[in-house]
C-alpha cells in the first residue's frame, strides 16, 4: 500500500490562555489522490482541524499535541518559512465565503498573479497561465475578468475564481471549507461538478469540510464524522451511508427527510444540543444525547477503533444490518 | 377565509443608479385555510419579498393581497395591527430577530400586550403556556437570547409569533440557519403545532427536501414569477417545468452514494439580473427546451391536469 500524503495523528487543538480543548486527539490519513470528507455541526472542530494543517489557526488557538505529517514534514513543528512555501503550492484552500477571502480592492488578474509571484518568479508566461486557469474553471471573457474586481462577479463566479486560484500551482492537497454553503443549489451543483472533474483530472487529494451529508455522498471516497471535537466515526462513504455504526451518524442520517418516502413519516430527531468540546472530559461526548448510552459511556471515553474502511468510537455501536 | 394574492408586482427603485429591481413580476396564488403552501426558489426569486408583502412589511407596486376580504397595505396602522393578530412571520435568523437585551419572557409578553389578548395579570401564565407549547422549559423565561442555542431561539421566535394567536404563519427559511441535528426537531414541532392549533402555513425555503416534507401544495418561483404549481406529489414526482426538473436534480441526495455522475451539471449559467429581466420567458436563457419564440413570448400559467399549473410553452 502506498504511503499516505497526509497523516494526522493524535491532534489536539486548544485555546492558549485558560486552556480549553477544542479538538481532541484527532487521527486520520489521506492517501495520494484520495478525497476525504469531514462532516460535523458547528463547533465540532472540523474547520479548526483543517486550518491547523495550513498553520492558519486563529489567534489565541494553537495545536496542543499530536502531529500533522505531510510529505515527511511535521507541519506542527515546521518553521513559518516552510509553511509559507507549502501554502498555496503543495496545499491550498478554498474558503466558505469568497467575498471575504478575495481582496475587494485588487483586480482579479493581479490577485492570481500574486499567487505565482509568492512562490516563483513571474515571467512572460505567467499571465497566460492565470488566464488558462480561469478558463479551466469556466469563467467567461477571461481577459475582461482579469481586469475586474471581486464585487463585479456573482457568488458562484467568485467561488470559481477561488478554485482557479487554489489550483493555479497544482497542489497535491486541496482543502475546501464548505465552499458551496453560501450558494444556490443549482450553482452548488455546478461547483461540485467542477471540483470533482478537476480532482480526477489532476489526481489531486482533497479534504472537503461540510455540514451537509448530501453534498459529500457522491464527491468523496471516505468520510470522517466529527462531534464535539472528536472523530466519532470514519469509513468509506458506502459504509457510512448504508451501515452507520455510531448512534450520532445514525441519528444524523435518519433526521434527513427522505426523497422517496411517500408517507412523509415523522423525522427522527436527536434530542438536546451538542456539548462544548472542553466540557466533555473523559467521557463519550455524545452520551447525554444518545439512546444507547450506559454507565460505561460516562465512565471513560471510547477510542476510535477499526480499519481504514470502517472505524467507530463507541461502546455500543449500532451493529451490522 | 383565505389569502388571495392577485397579480402582485414589487419593484424597488435604486435612486443612486436610477435602476429598478423587479422583485415580483405578477404573482397570483390562493392559500386556503388549513393548507400549507411551500414556496421554493433560489436567491433573488422573490420568495422573501412575497413573504414580507403577505404580512404587510412591503406594499405591492401593483396587484393586491387580500386576507379574509381585507386588502393588506400599510395605509391604516390599525388595520395592519388587526392583520398581525391573524398573520405572523417567523424569520430565518433567530439570532438577529430577538432583542439581545431582552429576557425571552419579555420578548413574548410584549407581543401579547400589543394585541391585548390576555389580562395583564395573566400574561406570565400565558408565556408559560406558550413556552411549553413549543417544547421549551418554562424556567428558560429569564434567560437572554445569547444563553440559548439556535434551536431554542427559533422556538422562542415561534412562541412569540403564536402569542398573537394567528391563523396564518409565514415561515421564511425557519430551519436553514440551524444545525442539521436540530432541524428535524423544529420541523416536527411545526407539524405538531399545525395539527394542534389548526394553523395555515406559508413555508418558504430553498431546500426542496424540507418543502417536500411539509407542504400540501408547492409553488416554484423563478425571477419573481411562479413557474410551476401543484400538489407536493405532482411537483416532486411529476415535475414538468424545466426549471423545476433542474432544481430537483440538483437536490443533494444521500440515497445515492459514490456515483460521480450524480454531480453532472444540471443547469448552465446563473439567474439573470432582476434589473434587466430577459424578454419573453425569463428562464429562456438557461433552458434546455428553449426555442426562438421563448425569447419573445412570456408564457402564462396554464392548467395541465387537475390544478397542476405550469408556465412553459414547450411542455
Amino acid at each position: 500500500m502506498s504511503k499516505p500524503l497526509l497523516s494526522v495523528s493524535g491532534l489536539g487543538i486548544s485555546t492558549v490562555q485558560d486552556p480549553r480543548s477544542l479538538v481532541n486527539s484527532v487521527s486520520f490519513e489521506i492517501m495520494p489522490g484520495e478525497a476525504v470528507g469531514v462532516v460535523g455541526e458547528s463547533g465540532s472542530g472540523k474547520t479548526l482541524t483543517a486550518l491547523s494543517i495550513l498553520g492558519l489557526l486563529p489567534r489565541g488557538v494553537a495545536v496542543a499535541g499530536g502531529s500533522i505529517v505531510f510529505n515527511d514534514i511535521d507541519l506542527t513543528k515546521a518553521n513559518p518559512e516552510t509553511m509559507r512555501n507549502l501554502r498555496g503550492s503543495d496545499i491550498s484552500m478554498v474558503y466558505q465565503d469568497p467575498m471575504t477571502a478575495l481582496n475587494p480592492v485588487m483586480k482579479l488578474g493581479r490577485q492570481l498573479l500574486e499567487v505565482i509571484e509568492s512562490h516563483e518568479k513571474l515571467d512572460y508566461n505567467s499571465v497566460a497561465r492565470v488566464e488558462a486557469a480561469l478558463r479551466e474553471v469556466g469563467i467567461p471573457q477571461v481577459e475582461r475578468a482579469m481586469e475586474s474586481y471581486p464585487h463585479e462577479f456573482s457568488g458562484g463566479m467568485r467561488q470559481r475564481v477561488m478554485i482557479a486560484m487554489a489550483l493555479l500551482l497544482s497542489p497535491k492537497l486541496l482543502i475546501a471549507d464548505e465552499p458551496t454553503t453560501a450558494l444556490d443549489v443549482t450553482i452548488q451543483q455546478q461547483i461540485l461538478a467542477l471540483v470533482s472533474e478537476q480532482r480526477r483530472k489532476r489526481d489531486m487529494s482533497m479534504l472537503w469540510i461540510t455540514h451537509d451529508l448530501g453534498v459529500v455522498a457522491n464527491l468523496v471516497d471516505r468520510l470522517i464524522v466529527m462531534y464535539a471535537g472528536n472523530i466519532v466515526e470514519a469509513g468509506t462513504v458506502q459504509e457510512i451511508f448504508t451501515n452507520p455504526q455510531h448512534p450520532y451518524t445514525h441519528g444524523l442520517l435518519s433526521s434527513l427527510p427522505s426523497r422517496t418516502d411517500k408517507s412523509r413519516k415523522r423525522l427522527t430527531s436527536i434530542p438536546g444540543v451538542p456539548q462544548k468540546p472542553w466540557l466533555v472530559g473523559n467521557t463519550c461526548a455524545f452520551a447525554p444525547r444518545c439512546f444507547k448510552a450506559t454507565g460505561e459511556c460516562t465512565a471513560s471515553a471510547p477510542k476510535l477503533v477499526g480499519t481504514l474502511e470502517k472505524s467507530v468510537a463507541c461502546f455500543h455501536p449500532m451493529g451490522d444490518k | 377565509m383565505s389569502l388571495d394574492i392577485i397579480d402582485v408586482e414589487k419593484r424597488y427603485l435604486n435612486r443612486a443608479s436610477g435602476t429598478t429591481i423587479n422583485a415580483l413580476n405578477g404573482v397570483s396564488i390562493k392559500v386556503e385555510l388549513g393548507q400549507t403552501l411551500g414556496i421554493v426558489g433560489e436567491s433573488g426569486c422573490g420568495k422573501s419579498t412575497l413573504a414580507r408583502a403577505v404580512v404587510g412589511l412591503e406594499v405591492p407596486s401593483a396587484g393586491s393581497i387580500t386576507w379574509d376580504g381585507a386588502v393588506i397595505d400599510n395605509k391604516a396602522k390599525d388595520r395592519l395591527k388587526s392583520h398581525h393578530s391573524q398573520v405572523q412571520l417567523v424569520f430565518q435568523d433567530p439570532y438577529s430577530s430577538l432583542n439581545p437585551r431582552q429576557q425571552i419572557e419579555n420578548s413574548i409578553a410584549e407581543a401579547i400586550e400589543v394585541h391585548g389578548l390576555v389580562a395583564k395579570d395573566k400574561i406570565t401564565d400565558r408565556v408559560t403556556e406558550l413556552l411549553v407549547m413549543v417544547g421549551l422549559d418554562p424556567d428558560l423565561r429569564n434567560r437572554y437570547p445569547h444563553q440559548l442555542s439556535g434551536g431554542q431561539r427559533q422556538r422562542v421566535c415561534i412562541a412569540r409569533a403564536l402569542s398573537a394567536e394567528p391563523k396564518l404563519l409565514v415561515l421564511d427559511e425557519p430551519v436553514s440557519a440551524l444545525d442539521v441535528s436540530v432541524r428535524a426537531e423544529v420541523m416536527n414541532l411545526l407539524i405538531d403545532l399545525r395539527k394542534n392549533l389548526g394553523l395555515t402555513y406559508i413555508f418558504i425555503s430553498h431546500d426542496l427536501a424540507m418543502i417536500r416534507y411539509i407542504s400540501d401544495v408547492i409553488a416554484v418561483m423563478y425571477l419573481g414569477k411562479i413557474v410551476e404549481f401543484g400538489t407536493w406529489e405532482e411537483i416532486i414526482e411529476n415535475p414538468v417545468h424545466p426549471y423545476t426538473k433542474a432544481l430537483i436534480a440538483a437536490m443533494p441526495d444521500h440515497s445515492i452514494i459514490g456515483d460521480p455522475a450524480m454531480l453532472a451539471r444540471t443547469l448552465e449559467g446563473e439567474v439573470p439580473d432582476p434589473v434587466n429581466l430577459p424578454s419573453g420567458c425569463s428562464f429562456h436563457s438557461r433552458c434546455v427546451l428553449a426555442v426562438p419564440s421563448c425569447s419573445t413570448n412570456a408564457p402564462t400559467l396554464r392548467d395541465i391536469s387537475n390544478g397542476h399549473l405550469v408556465a412553459c410553452s414547450e411542455v
